[in-house]
């Protein structure tokens, strides 16, 4: 492989490692306080992807509208889910809460399903995002260099929002040990409901990143993403923001490299991602970024 | 109350008894999923052949009874087995394509029940299936079609070609494609594998672009062959792409590809601009022209021949219900004039017949010309 279709590759590795990483934030902060794997999550992707269609295709609006408006209406469906499904389980016995989480998961797929048609939905992409920039011969679109700027600078936020903010101690703290924060006057609930609503709109920015990248969606896109970004937040560490976006990052390369060198078995792609997984819960259960779970997180 | 209950019900039983008998056809088709697009258009012609048609010959009326596989082929067969076991029907319409036909043919075997395949083009589908047969040519035509085009008509020498491992449809005809194309002096340079349902190629496609191929050949579905077409051209991938008949058959191929799909050629089989052989063909595209304003649609063509070919087989039997009959008749269908032409099955029960080779131009398949067999 030449040095310049190496290049192409190391692009193509971290737009998709970077949209991996978007989805798998929301899954590591949900388990972080909760210690429930959202199934959901790659749905309330899905949804963004579809509201931002919409918005697009049938309203015609701005691209910078529609994801507002795709933001919204995830953080609506995020926050609802929490309310209604989640929050009366909160004493009950996990395995309760992560099989709700697929129920709701089933229940937004066939929502859109019902709701769009089983077809295939084709996503305009506005005239920007589908020029090609050509520097020395790697060839891209500008989708490719957004995305990950993006990514970043919603990661800064957030690490600061964490880390600098009285919500993000009441997060932390949270995650620590749900009862005693209780005790302590803080409204667990409202923390709860904030973890989700930073959770789904990350995950509709990556929705939209998605579909800008692949414009085609299906009810059912949610469901191979949502879990390799699961099997990227196992690797980073769940429970560790930080975590969440090595691992997408990671996982995204060694995608593109795998098919890069070894195009003929391009049909196993999907598996380096449980096979990751398989690793990581055999080796080192906490991930890279390890935290144990028993102590402290983020 | 039970007793007016059991006297409404055993006045309705003598009422349909009195009528014309009702023989029922079922319908297996992905009305959603990935390729929820394909099964939309095979219905839209079958129920137009079904208005066309809706009686046979001895009066008895003909009822479809449409279940969708969501793409899938754990629900076709289950449609499958409900249809046979519950529903009764006589016939199966479906599931039109290879994956998904090749996943019911062994209930509709045991249920002897015939099935009738609109576009499932796989070489195994018909194998050892005394019951399914089809109105479509298998692979083995279609790949050698492929592969003589690429060579005598586009002139490439070498090719690349990207096979849907997740596609029994892919898989066969990437392996006839292959065959061919070595036989007469064409050079396989790579053989590439994806995933149904895959959205990011582009690794593989810069992978591919390093070995500069002049043909790519991407025999699957729509939605991938227009994001591999986009990708393609993001990456400035110059080569000539050649398709097969799932590739233009969903119009998200069209509106993801845009311009990056002009100029693609595909094989197909049927062309709404091929000249017409049949007076049934004729008559067909013009109704269905006037009726929808719009050219009919290949697996809509070939769903309604599918309808049409079990419902000669039906008139030709004393009792239309009786499915062994039936399954004989639609064997035995020799010179039929179909509303995609002239069509005579093998002792497979599959159906001999010419192929259309186009292209994409303007956002549109058009027509290039016929290969007969």
């Amino acid at each position: 492989m030449d040095l310049l279709t190496f290049l192409q590759q190391v692009i193509n590795g971290i737009s998709v490692g970077s949209m991996y990483a978007l989805i798998a934030i929301g899954y590591t902060m949900v388990y972080g306080v909760l210690r429930l794997i959202n199934f959901a999550h790659g749905e309330i992707m899905m949804v963004g992807a579809f509201v931002g269609y919409t918005m697009l295709a049938v309203f015609e609006t701005s691209l910078l509208t529609a994801s507002f408006v795709a933001v919204l209406v995830s953080v609506a469906t995020g926050v609802l889910t929490d309310k209604i499904a989640y929050k009366p389980l909160r004493q009950a016995p996990r395995i309760s809460l992560l099989i709700t989480a697929i129920g709701i998961s089933f229940f937004l797929q066939n929502s859109i399903n019902v709701f769009f048609g089983g077809t295939a939905k084709s996503f305009p992409i506005p005239e920007f995002f589908d020029r090609l920039i050509n520097i020395g011969g790697v060839i891209f679109t500008p989708t490719v260099i957004i995305v990950p700027i993006i990514t970043m600078i919603l990661l800064m936020i957030l690490l600061y929002v964490l880390y600098k903010t009285k919500y993000g101690m009441a997060i932390r703290a949270l995650a620590f040990d749900i009862k005693t924060v209780s005790l302590m006057g803080v409204d667990a609930n409202k923390i709860i409901m904030l973890v989700f609503i930073i959770g789904s709109s990350l995950a509709a920015v990556g929705g939209i990143f998605w579909a800008l990248s692949y414009p085609i969606l299906t009810p059912y896109m949610g469901i191979m993403i949502g879990l390799k970004a699961f099997a990227a937040a196992v690797l980073g560490g769940i429970g560790s923001v930080g975590g969440a976006v090595l691992g997408g990052f990671i996982l995204g390369f060694t995608e593109v490299m795998f098919v890069a060198f070894y195009p003929e078995l391009g049909g196993y792609r999907d598996a380096i991602a449980f096979v990751f997984l398989i690793l990581v819960l055999l080796v080192k259960p906490t991930g890279i970024m390890g935290i144990n779970f028993e102590k402290s997180r983020f | 109350m039970k007793k007016i209950v059991s006297m409404v019900a055993a006045a309705t039983l003598m009422a349909s008894l009195g009528y014309a008998k009702e023989v029922k056809i079922g319908v297996v088709l992905p009305m959603s999923g990935p390729i929820g697009g394909f099964g939309q258009y095979a219905n839209k012609g079958l129920n137009f052949a079904h208005e066309l048609t809706p009686t046979l010959k001895n009066g008895d009326t003909v009822k479809l009874i449409l279940l969708d596989n969501k793409s899938d082929k754990i629900e076709s067969a289950n449609a499958a087995s409900k249809l046979i076991s519950s529903d009764k029907v006589t016939a199966i319409i479906g599931a039109l394509t290879s994956t998904n036909t090749m996943a019911l043919t062994k209930i509709a075997e045991d249920g002897k029940t015939p099935v009738v395949a609109p576009v499932a083009t796989n070489p195994l589908v018909t194998k050892r299936r005394a019951f399914t047969s089809r109105v479509c040519f298998n692979d083995n035509f279609q790949g050698a079609v492929a592969a003589n085009f690429a060579l005598n008509d586009l002139k490439v020498k070498n090719a690349v070609v990207i096979t849907d491992v997740k596609n029994d449809y892919s898989i066969g005809i990437s392996s006839v494609f292959k065959r061919t194309f070595k036989k007469m002096g064409g050079k396989i340079l790579k053989t590439v594998k994806i995933n149904q349902g895959d959205s990011d190629f582009k690794a593989m496609l810069s992978n591919v672009k390093s070995l500069n191929p002049e043909l790519i050949f991407v025999p699957f579905y729509s939605a991938e062959v227009a994001l591999i077409a986009k990708q393609a051209k993001q990456l400035g991938i110059n080569a000539k792409f050649l398709g097969t008949d799932g590739m233009a058959g969903d119009k998200v191929f069209f509106e993801v590809g845009k311009d990056a799909v002009e100029g693609f050629y595909g094989t197909n089989l049927y062309s709404p601009d091929a000249p017409k052989t049949t007076e049934a063909s004729k008559v067909f595209d013009e109704k269905f022209r006037a009726k929808f304003n719009e050219a009919p649609h290949p697996f809509g063509v070939l769903s309604a021949e599918s309808y049409n070919v079990i419902i000669a087989a039906m008139n030709a039997c004393k009792d239309p219900s009786d499915s062994i009959c039936v399954n004989k008749n639609i064997r035995a269908t020799k010179n039929f004039q179909g509303v995609s032409g002239v069509i005579s099955l093998d002792k497979n029960g599959d159906a001999v017949r010419s192929a259309v080779i186009e292209t994409i131009k303007n956002g549109k398949a058009v027509y290039l010309k016929t290969v007969n067999p």
